[in-house]
């Protein structure tokens, strides 16, 4: 699953780590996220939709495709 | 209501601690009696501290977001149950090098044990299925 975590991270001007202390969870889960690692939970998605003001498809973008090669 | 104290336990485990040590002190059991119970004693004793700790230093904010992270719930969860695998091999290693041995008690308990472990899981595996 694709997302745009950095990109919008970055048009806020805002570190990891204060992103980690927002969304309490440490720096190292907001740089897998960014890095597509790993997916969050659904908590976890919802409290960086909230963050950012935007739904949570915009933020993260399923793509079927991608996911059944990784399946695969 | 009046709020539960989630350390008791960790303090009523000192407290049994403490009593078994007395009682290698004050009696005078034979020395296997006494090996039981220093065997049995130890492990309430370092989980009771470790927890007491542990509660103590999940006051710490950081450390609290440390441990609670997402993240690292998974990674711990997924190591878990790789170590498990690896546990489970050196069990069987263990009981065949028993049974080569002809050791026919240290075979048969680590036999059990090894046996054991699928039907903790499936137990574990039931009680979590019926909380999610």
């Amino acid at each position: 699953m694709k997302n745009r975590l950095e990109e919008l991270r970055k048009q806020r001007g805002i570190k990891q780590e204060e992103l980690a202390a927002i969304l309490e969870v440490s720096r190292q889960t907001i740089g897998s996220l960014e890095n597509g690692r790993y997916n969050p939970s659904i908590l976890l998605a919802f409290k960086i939709a909230r963050f950012f003001d935007m739904p949570i498809e915009d933020i993260f973008i399923y793509e079927e495709e991608t996911e059944r090669e990784k399946e695969e | 209501m009046k709020k539960k104290n989630k350390n008791l336990i960790w303090y009523i485990g000192f407290g049994i601690a403490f009593a078994l040590i007395l009682l290698l002190f004050l009696t005078d059991f034979p020395d296997n009696v006494d090996t039981g119970i220093m065997l049995f004693t130890i492990p309430i004793l370092s989980v009771s501290y470790t927890m007491l700790m542990f509660n103590k230093m999940m006051r710490d904010h950081d450390f609290k977001v440390e441990v609670m992270d997402e993240r690292n719930i998974a990674i711990k969860e997924k190591a878990g149950s790789v170590a498990n695998y690896a546990t489970m091999f050196l069990l069987a290693c263990a009981t065949a090098l028993f049974v080569a041995l002809k050791y026919t008690l240290p075979a048969i308990v680590t036999g059990v044990i090894y046996v054991c472990n699928p039907l903790i899981i499936i137990v574990i595996t039931n009680k979590i299925e019926k909380k999610m």
